[in-house]
């Protein structure tokens, strides 16, 4: 099971989930897919821009920001917990 | 009395009441107080050289005045640098002294909007993540609203930095190895407690103190535009604030339209992902994993307002630049020894970026230059300690009877 935890602002297009654990193996590339699945087509239309990552949503797999890994290719373990972060928070 | 009116998102335009919010809904993206220019702009001038000097002297143009948070932040100096001028070739070189606000640092002024605006949402706690200085303004304008504060920081933090927070009663929680990581958890507690973290669910309206350091700048220039004026970035967020300020003033009339200083920004080399996409041409930001610099202030490897910062510049014709750590030194112990003014590793970065712009000519001689000095040398003087190069001497060397 991987864990996915979406801070607040985000939880407008997660039917108001803050966070949810699903059976899952394959890349952050698939699990936006699969998190479609469950909250409807406006999920991935919101959180990617042209095929990638909007600007403003970070993504972080076990506190490790993906654009370090290997961006929507990192391959996901089942014990892993990912957070969606908008980006623009924070600023010394 | 304010003319905020609502949040409008700085990338799609939608609107919102002023709320406890840190971005938009919509695409997720920063969200900006919006005014009601017209009305203000008939009134305002007159009316801002009657007030006192703090930072509610331009009160129609914050969110939530507050009759006690932030009444000893703001108005502060700009000092023309004669001797540091003279010796780098410059004839009008100006220094923002904001080393001399309350903690010690710009950070005074959106602290100061950041607790005025928890007050004002009934909020039972406030708190920030920081490199460090905005750690003691937090502390400090939360004693002042009486409310407990709570600041998340990374390891390795000069002790002074530390303990001027605790001074104020702030708890000091150390999250992790570098900023980009406080702020991540910083973010998760947010989420978590029912806190207003400043620069986190409250940052539409810290920012918007920042505001005041460039309408300082404009009034004590007797509202003409300097050619241009130098502002050391960390997340950016502090130049996109003198900006908007900058075209607040602009669009209501305060001062004119044309002309407009050129807006640069500075980051030290061991961290510059605003500045590398700068020079390289790039629109794309680079975060940088492991910041590796002295410039502690400035060590923001992953800059949330980044973006906007490099379009600020591009758009003003500034320039972006990252000296080196020695440059840093060098010019902060340069300012020192002309100007008798102590600055932390920040300072120290803006004026090393000042002084290649004027050897290379894209500064010229007669231009006015206005340089933030952002932060005050107390904080930093265990990273500074270093570099010092005259000793402290014992009696023997004296000839006097003991
Ligand atoms: C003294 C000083 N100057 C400048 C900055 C950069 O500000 P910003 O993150 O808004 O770009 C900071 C950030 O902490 C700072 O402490």
């Amino acid at each position: 099971m991987v864990t996915v935890n979406f801070s607040t602002i985000l939880r407008s297009i997660t039917n108001n989930e803050s966070s949810v654990s699903i059976e899952f193996k394959g890349s952050i590339r698939s699990l936006l897919e699969a998190l479609s699945n469950r909250y409807g087509e406006t999920f991935s239309k919101r959180v990617l821009d042209n095929g990638q990552i909007r600007r403003y949503i970070n993504i972080y797999v076990n506190g490790e920001d993906i654009r370090f890994l290997q961006g929507l290719d990192t391959e996901l373990k089942s014990t892993d917990v990912i957070d969606f972060i908008p980006s623009v928070s924070g600023g010394c | 009395m304010t003319f905020a009116r609502r949040l409008i998102c700085t990338n799609c335009n939608k609107e919102y009441d002023l709320s406890v919010r840190n971005a938009c809904g919509n695409c997720f993206a920063a969200l900006n107080v919006q005014y009601d220019y017209e009305k203000l702009g008939r009134y305002l001038r007159e009316k801002i050289e009657t007030r006192s000097h703090n930072i509610w002297r331009y009160k129609e143009l914050l969110p939530f005045y507050n009759g006690s948070v932030g009444i000893h932040s703001g108005f502060t100096p700009l000092r023309k640098a004669h001797r540091l001028g003279e010796k780098w070739g410059l004839k009008n070189l100006f220094l923002k002294d904001d080393t001399v606000n309350p903690t010690g640092s710009f950070k005074d002024r959106p602290a100061s909007l950041g607790v005025a605006s928890a007050v004002h949402f009934g909020l039972e706690a406030v708190g920030c993540a920081s490199t460090g200085n905005l750690a003691a303004a937090t502390a400090a304008a939360a004693s002042l609203a009486c409310l407990p504060s709570y600041i998340f920081v990374p390891n390795g933090l000069d002790s002074s930095k530390l303990d001027t927070t605790r001074i104020f009663g702030g708890t000091i929680y150390k999250l992790g190895d570098t900023y980009d990581e406080v702020n991540r958890k910083a973010n998760l507690i947010a989420d978590r407690y029912g806190w207003g973290i400043v620069n986190i669910n409250l940052r539409p309206f810290y920012v918007e103190g920042s505001k005041t350091l460039i309408f300082e700048i404009l009034e004590q220039l007797n509202w003409s535009h300097p050619d241009h004026i130098v502002i050391p970035l960390g997340s950016g967020a502090l130049l996109d604030a003198v900006n908007r300020g900058y075209e607040e003033l602009i669009s209501l009339g305060v001062v004119s339209k044309g002309d407009k200083a050129r807006l640069s920004g500075t980051q030290p080399f061991g961290c510059s992902p605003i500045v590398n996409a700068y020079l390289k041409g790039s629109n794309e930001i680079s975060p940088i994993k492991y910041p590796d610099t002295i410039v502690k202030s400035l060590a923001i490897g992953d800059p949330a307002s980044g973006y906007e910062a490099l379009d600020i510049i591009r758009r003003t014709g500034g320039w972006g630049d990252n000296p080196s750590d020695a440059e840093v030194v060098e010019a902060q112990l340069a300012l020192a020894k002309t100007e008798g003014l102590f600055v932390e590793q920040t300072g120290g970065c803006a004026l090393a970026s000042v002084k290649r712009k004027a050897e290379d000519g894209k500064i010229d001689r007669s231009e006015v230059v206005v340089v933030a000095l952002t932060g005050h040398g107390y904080k930093t003087l265990d990273t500074t300690r270093q570099f010092l190069d005259t000793a402290i001497e014992n009696s023997e060397s004296l000839e006097i009877a003991v």
